[in-house]
C-alpha cells in the first residue's frame, strides 16, 4: 500500500507558514511603489499641466480672489487616481509626490481627499520675492547708472532674464514665445516676463538678435555704464526724391516703407534693425528691404530721426515734386510675398500618433522634451519635427502640452 | 445559547461576496490574492462564497457600467441585512479612467451606500486586507445596532 502525500503532508507540518502575517507583521511597499499623494503646495505655480494630463480627472482647483492675489487650492481625489503618476512626471516643479503609502482606507469620500493651498501673486510689475539673488525678469528702462556693474546671472529655474543693456524691444522675443509668456512694450522699454505662464523653453533667447536674453548655461553679464546709443543727428541734408506726385502708403503686413524724399541714407535704421533686414548705402542711395528677414517689429521706423519710414497706422505721403528725380530707391522691392503658398491643413490620422500643423507649430521643441519616449525630435533652427514611428506609443502627451496647438492627435 | 453562538461567530466570520461591475480584472485578481495562501484572508475568517444570500461583506470592483448596473443592484438586495459594502479600486468609487463615458452608470454611491473604500487602482493585498477588517468592524456595530 502506498500513501503517496504523507510524506509531503508531515514535513510540511514543521515548516515555516508560506503567509505573509500582514495584519500582525506590519508589511512595507516595494522602493518604487505609488501609493498616496503628498502636494507641495509652496513650490506650486498653477500652471495646471497636471490636470491637463490627469487620465481619471482626479485633480480639481478652487481659486478665491483675495487683496493679496489668488488663493489657490488643488485637490487630489485619490478615489479617482490611477496612480500613473503622469501629473508627477509633467510637474517641472517637483510639488506632486507619490508616498509608498498604501493605507487608503476610507469611510467617507474627505478621507481620499489630499489637497495643498497656496498664494499665486499676481504677475504685478515688481520684482517676486522668491528668488532675490536671481536677477529679475523685470523691465529696468536702461538707466545707466542703476545698471551700472551690477551682475546679471541666468536663473537657476530655466527661465529667461532680460540683459536691458543689450535689449532693443523689437519685441521678436514676445512674438516668437509659444507661451506668450513675454510683454514688451517698445514705447516705455519694458520687458515683462510672465512667470506663471512662462514655459522655460528658450525661444525668445535663441530668437532674440541681440543675445539680450539669458538662459541656463549662459555667462553672466556685466552691466557697464550702457548708455543707449543715441540716435546721432543726422546732418546730411540730401534731397532725393522719387516721382512727383506719387502716394506713398503704408504697407499691410506691418513691414515698413521708406519715403526717398525725407530719407537722408543716414543708415540708423539699418544699425538699428534687430533682425539686419536691412541695407543702406549712403552713396548709393539705396534703401533695400529683405522681405525675409523682416520681422515687421518697426523699430526701423522709431530709429528714424527723419521719420522717412512708414509703418501700419502712418499717414500716407505725398511725394512732392520739388525735387530733381533721384534714382528711385526701391520703395517696394516688390517681391513676392514668401511663405505664403497655401498649405492644406494635414488630418489627425487613424493609428493613434501625432501630426504636426506646420502652419501652427513653432519649434519651440516641448513636445519632444515632454515626449515620454523620445519619439520625437524637433529642430529649431532647421524647422524639422520629426517622429520616429517605431518608438511613438500614441499617448497624445506632445498634443497636450504643444502650446500652438499645432499637433493633432 | 445556540443562537449566541452563531452571532459570535458569524461576527469573527464575514463570507465575502465579489461583483465584478465591468472591472478591468485587475482588482478581481489582487482580490483573489488575497484569499491565496501568501495573503491568505482565510486565516482572518474571510471566505469567499458563491452566492449572495450567505455574504455579509459585498466586494464590487469596476466602474458600474450601464449594464451591470441592474445586476450588481439586484444581487446586492439579496444580500441579507446587515450587509457591508465595500467598493474595492478607484473604479466604483468615481469611474476613475472612465468618467464621463456613456457606458458607466456609477459611481455606485449613486445606488447604495457604501461603507468602506479601497482606494489604489489596483489596491495592494494589504490594503484589502486592511479594508476588510473596517469592513467587520462596521458589520459588528451594524449588528449590534439592530439587536
Amino acid at each position: 500500500m502506498d500513501f503517496p502525500f504523507v510524506k509531503e503532508a508531515l514535513s510540511s507540518l514543521f515548516k515555516k507558514s508560506s503567509c505573509d502575517m500582514y495584519p500582525i507583521k506590519p508589511s512595507e511597499a516595494a522602493p518604487n511603489y505609488r501609493g498616496r499623494i503628498v502636494f507641495h503646495p509652496d513650490k506650486c505655480i498653477n500652471c495646471m499641466m497636471c490636470e491637463r494630463v490627469c487620465s481619471g480627472s482626479a485633480i480639481t482647483h478652487t481659486s478665491e480672489q483675495t487683496p493679496e492675489g489668488e488663493l489657490i487650492t488643488r485637490t487630489f481625489y485619490l478615489g479617482s487616481c490611477t496612480f500613473c503618476a503622469t501629473c508627477m512626471d509633467f510637474c517641472g516643479h517637483g510639488a506632486i509626490e507619490f508616498t509608498r503609502d498604501y493605507h487608503m482606507i476610507a469611510t467617507k469620500e474627505e478621507d481620499l481627499m489630499v489637497s495643498g493651498t497656496f498664494l499665486k501673486k499676481p504677475p504685478v510689475k515688481k520684482p517676486k520675492p522668491a528668488a532675490p539673488a536671481a536677477p529679475k525678469a523685470e523691465a529696468k528702462p536702461v538707466t545707466p547708472a542703476a545698471a551700472a556693474g551690477t551682475v546679471i546671472k541666468p536663473r537657476d529655474d530655466g527661465k529667461p532674464v532680460q540683459v536691458p543693456s543689450k535689449c532693443v524691444y523689437c519685441t521678436i522675443c514676445a512674438k516668437k514665445c509659444p507661451a506668450g509668456a513675454l510683454e514688451v512694450d517698445r514705447a516705455a522699454k519694458t520687458w515683462t516676463l510672465n512667470e506663471d505662464e512662462c514655459v522655460a523653453c528658450g525661444t525668445c533667447a535663441e530668437a532674440c538678435p541681440k543675445k539680450a536674453i539669458l538662459m541656463p548655461g549662459d555667462e553672466p553679464v556685466t552691466v557697464e555704464a550702457a548708455a543707449p546709443a543715441a540716435p546721432k543727428a543726422e546732418t546730411k541734408p540730401a534731397a532725393p526724391a522719387a516721382a512727383a506726385g506719387t502716394v506713398i502708403k503704408p504697407r499691410d503686413d506691418g513691414k515698413p516703407v521708406q519715403v526717398p524724399s525725407k530719407c537722408v541714407y543716414c543708415t540708423i535704421c539699418a544699425k538699428k534693425c534687430p533682425a539686419g533686414a536691412l541695407e543702406v548705402d549712403r552713396a548709393a542711395k539705396t534703401w533695400t528691404l529683405n522681405e525675409d528677414e523682416c520681422v515687421a517689429c518697426g523699430t526701423c521706423a522709431e530709429a528714424c530721426p527723419k521719420k522717412a519710414i512708414l509703418m501700419p497706422g502712418d499717414e500716407p505721403v505725398t511725394e512732392g515734386a520739388a525735387a530733381p528725380a533721384a534714382p528711385k530707391a526701391e520703395t517696394k522691392p516688390a517681391a513676392p510675398k514668401a511663405e505664403e503658398k497655401p498649405v492644406e491643413p494635414p488630418k489627425p490620422r487613424d493609428d493613434g500618433r501625432p501630426v504636426q500643423d506646420p502652419s501652427k507649430c513653432v519649434y519651440c521643441t516641448i513636445c519632444a522634451k515632454k515626449c515620454p519616449v523620445g519619439a520625437l525630435e524637433v529642430d529649431r533652427a532647421a524647422k524639422t519635427w520629426k517622429l520616429d514611428e517605431d518608438l511613438c506609443i500614441g499617448c497624445g502627451n506632445c498634443a497636450l502640452v504643444c502650446p500652438k496647438q499645432a499637433i493633432l492627435y | 445559547m445556540f443562537k449566541k453562538l452563531i452571532e459570535e461567530s458569524t461576527g469573527k466570520s464575514p463570507w465575502l461576496f465579489h461583483i465584478n461591475a465591468g472591472s478591468c480584472n485587475g482588482c478581481d485578481i489582487e482580490l483573489v490574492s488575497v484569499l491565496t495562501p501568501r495573503y491568505d484572508a482565510e486565516r482572518l475568517g474571510f471566505k469567499l462564497s458563491g452566492t449572495p444570500r450567505h455574504a455579509d461583506i459585498v466586494v464590487v470592483t469596476g466602474p458600474v457600467t450601464q449594464q451591470s448596473l441592474a445586476r450588481v443592484l439586484r444581487t446586492i438586495e439579496q444580500v441579507p441585512e446587515p450587509r457591508c459594502i465595500v467598493t474595492m479600486g478607484s473604479c466604483p468609487q468615481s469611474g476613475n479612467v472612465f468618467r464621463g463615458s456613456y457606458a458607466i452608470a456609477g459611481p455606485l454611491s449613486k445606488y447604495v451606500h457604501v461603507d468602506v473604500d479601497v482606494a489604489g487602482c489596483t489596491p495592494k493585498p494589504e490594503a484589502v486586507i486592511d479594508g476588510l477588517v473596517k469592513a467587520t468592524e462596521i458589520l459588528r456595530e451594524k449588528r449590534r445596532a439592530m439587536k
